[in-house]
């Protein structure tokens, strides 16, 4: 049926007669866009404990479709970053190392944004994006390339993509000294439906990232010599694998959704995650889910809170992000879909960093925190 | 984030019977309470023109025009009976003739307690009284000039239903499933991964058996055989399907199922298909209907007969 044809007279005889039938054609109007107009506006908080860090983020998105098989998409991003970041570790009382966070409270304005367009082609679509990200101190600017194939009557889609981005660094106090980061992402999925229940996602990861990649803001505190500057190797390599089951399940009219995550990298950082969510449609047009988290990392090779003498190497951190520790956090969140075109969504975690979840390696319990998220998303399609 | 989506969708099926068939909805949803809403509006609807155009219940449509028409006089009718009246006189007109809404009263001459053949006097005395042209159709007034003719709308009824209870579902926002009423069936959309619905034909003279599969994203099917109703005289099989020139049941084809867009339409013409006989199926191409037939002799044809096969 899919074919052209001149339809003869017979049959445009049947279908006109056919058409003044009642209720034998939907409505035009009803018919649900395969390519519709979108548009979303997200607001999210994102704070951590102990006068740590907060960001307060506002995003909006659209995406215009240009015919059946061409879109362009549009995303803005500002985000407001305050509060106090830890500097470095100090020894404390009985040895013990204790934060040193920002004298001042950081306040840092970020715009970012990025364009892009699809293309389809048969059972191909590519997607090409260009983005740039500006703050005092960071500049960046990405392009990326994806292409997905839809074979096996769309059960089987395969997807490969590749991204490089372009990053200048600097700090406060010497605010146009741009120091240069390069990283490019390499990565392959494939998502396959199993039946009309349920599907699996798993995708390969792999990035290379060189340049000056220290943060410089980070402080070292050497026993034997005071204070240096955080430094790291100039090339990280990263691979990461993760895996997403969705499966719908009759008897409890629900959908368990299963993530997890594996990763490594030339810095002897290795994590893992897994992730359990349960989703629910109720009646009145609701869906809510909840679900939990847990990931772990084991800390850099290169990593420790304090060191007692320089080390040899030119490498050394005492960034938290980069130490041993694990989390545990809750996630809930609901969507009402308010008229056909409208919905809005509430969504929060609360996540519990623990340095006693580690997966190896080294951390420090100053370190342990707890963040929470908390996000409302408007979302319009036409 | 589409997929995920499409994995919270489960199929719901809503068996039933109508009009003399089996009958089911299948819909894909989120949750039951909705999906078994919109199932019943539509079956709700199945059984509303069932008891309106039934031969059979006395308070019916047809009961009141055939009323009319076995004594002759006019009656005028509703706006939906209208439109299916025009449909009626649309399919007369396009098979020459051939696909008639008045031929039921042929059907005294081959009740199914008979065991010799009908008469030749008989026959001609109910062709006199069988024609479309010998009903004036002026909407919404149908005046039956001959007394003793009788209306059937059963040749299109089914289909019409069909078609209207996948719109009800596509219209209360369910975009995959499909309606089948006893074999005619109109698809809602696909499966939610996009897969099409494969649909059984079933083999005119072995009722376990596959003739045919269909693979449809969209649109409908409609079959017409002579294997759901027939009579045996003399070991030798004829079925309901009469032809109103002759007044004997059609040869040449045992069944024929048509794809096209509407129920209707797919039901229609493979009903004209099985009056043409031998010429049913370059008809169908004709028109450019995509079908797949089988003859009395068990060969088949028809470009979806071709995509069986591959």
């Amino acid at each position: 049926m899919a074919a052209i044809r001149l339809v003869s007279p017979q049959l445009a005889a049947f279908t006109a007669a056919a058409m003044a039938l009642p209720g034998v054609h939907a409505r035009a109007a009803d018919a649900p866009r395969e390519n519709p107009w979108a548009f979303d506006a997200t607001h999210m908080e994102y704070s951590e404990s102990g006068g740590r860090m907060n960001v307060r983020v506002n995003q909006a998105s659209a995406i215009i479709p240009i015919g059946d098989s061409f879109q362009l998409k549009a995303n803005g991003i500002q985000d407001l970053v305050s509060g106090a970041s830890p500097i470095f570790n100090a020894p404390g009382p009985g040895g013990k190392p204790q934060q040193v966070l920002t004298g001042a409270s950081v306040r840092d304005n970020r715009k970012a944004g990025d364009i892009g367009a699809s293309a389809a082609f048969g059972d191909n679509q590519l997607t090409l994006r260009q983005g740039w990200s500006n703050e005092n101190d960071y500049k960046s600017t990405w392009t990326s390339l994806e292409s997905r194939y839809d074979l096996n009557r769309k059960n089987t889609t395969l997807a490969a993509g590749f991204a490089f981005s372009n990053d200048g660094v600097s700090n406060h106090d010497t605010p146009d000294d741009f120091r240069t980061r390069i990283k490019r992402d390499f990565f392959v999925g494939i998502t396959q439906v199993i039946d009309e229940r349920s599907l699996v996602q798993l995708s390969l990861e792999y990035s290379y990232s060189n340049g000056f990649l220290s943060d410089p803001y980070k402080l070292v505190f050497v026993q034997s010599g005071g204070l240096l500057p955080d430094a790291r190797p100039s090339q990280r390599r990263q691979t990461a694998a993760s895996a997403k089951y969705v499966s719908f399940i009759p008897a409890i009219d629900s959908a368990l959704q299963a993530m997890g995550s594996l990763s490594t990298d030339n810095w002897g950082v290795r994590s893992g995650s897994v992730e359990l969510q349960w989703k629910k449609e109720l009646p009145g047009e609701w869906l809510v889910n909840a679900g939990a988290r847990y990931y772990t990392q084991s800390s850099a090779d290169f990593y420790a809170p304090l060191y007692e003498t320089t080390p040899a190497r030119d490498a050394r951190t005492s960034d938290y992000r980069l130490a041993g520790f694990g989390s545990l956090a809750w996630l809930a969140g609901v969507t009402k879909q308010l008229t056909p075109n409208f919905s809005i969504q509430f969504a929060a975690e609360r996540n519990y960093r623990r340095v006693g979840l580690r997966s190896g390696g080294t951390g420090i319990d100053a370190d342990n925190y707890i963040w929470g998220l908390y996000l409302v998303t408007l979302q319009a399609r036409f | 984030m589409a997929q995920s989506h499409i994995a919270m969708l489960a199929l719901f099926r809503f068996p039933f019977s109508a009009m003399g068939s089996r009958c089911e909805v299948r819909l894909y949803a989120h949750d039951g309470a909705r999906v078994s809403a919109c199932a019943q509006a539509a079956t709700a609807d199945v059984r509303r023109l069932d008891a309106k155009y039934s031969r059979y219940r006395t308070d019916s449509v047809t009961a009141g025009i055939n009323r009319v028409a076995a004594v002759g006089g006019a009656i005028d009718v509703d706006a939906e009976t209208a439109t299916l009246l025009d449909y009626a006189e649309t399919c007369f007109e396009q098979s020459d003739g051939l696909f008639d809404f008045t031929s039921g009263v042929l059907r005294e001459a081959w009740s199914p307690d008979r065991t010799t053949l009908p008469e030749p006097a008989l026959l001609e005395a109910l062709l006199a009284r069988v024609g479309w042209s010998k009903v004036r159709w002026e909407r919404p007034r149908l005046a039956f000039d001959i007394a003793g003719m009788e209306l059937d709308f059963g040749g299109v009824v089914k289909e019409y239903a069909a078609d209207r209870a996948a719109v009800i579902c596509a219209e209360a926002g369910f975009q995959h499933g499909l309606v089948d009423l006893g074999g005619d069936i109109r698809i809602i959309g696909p499966h939610p991964d996009g897969a099409p619905w494969i649909v059984g034909i079933q083999h005119p003279r072995d009722p376990a058996a596959v003739m045919a599969t269909l693979d449809l994203f969209r649109g409908a099917v409609a079959t017409s055989g002579d294997y759901e109703r027939f009579i045996e005289i003399d070991g030798r099989r004829y079925g309901h399907i009469l032809s109103p020139r002759t007044g004997t049941p059609v040869r040449g084809l045992a069944g024929v199922s048509v794809v096209a867009e509407e129920c209707v339409v797919a039901g229609s013409a493979a009903t004209i298909a099985m009056l043409m006989e031998e010429r049913g199926s370059a008809w169908l191409e004709e028109v450019g209907l995509p079908h797949v037939w089988m003859d009395q002799a068990l060969r088949m044809g028809g470009i979806l007969a071709a995509a069986t096969t591959q």
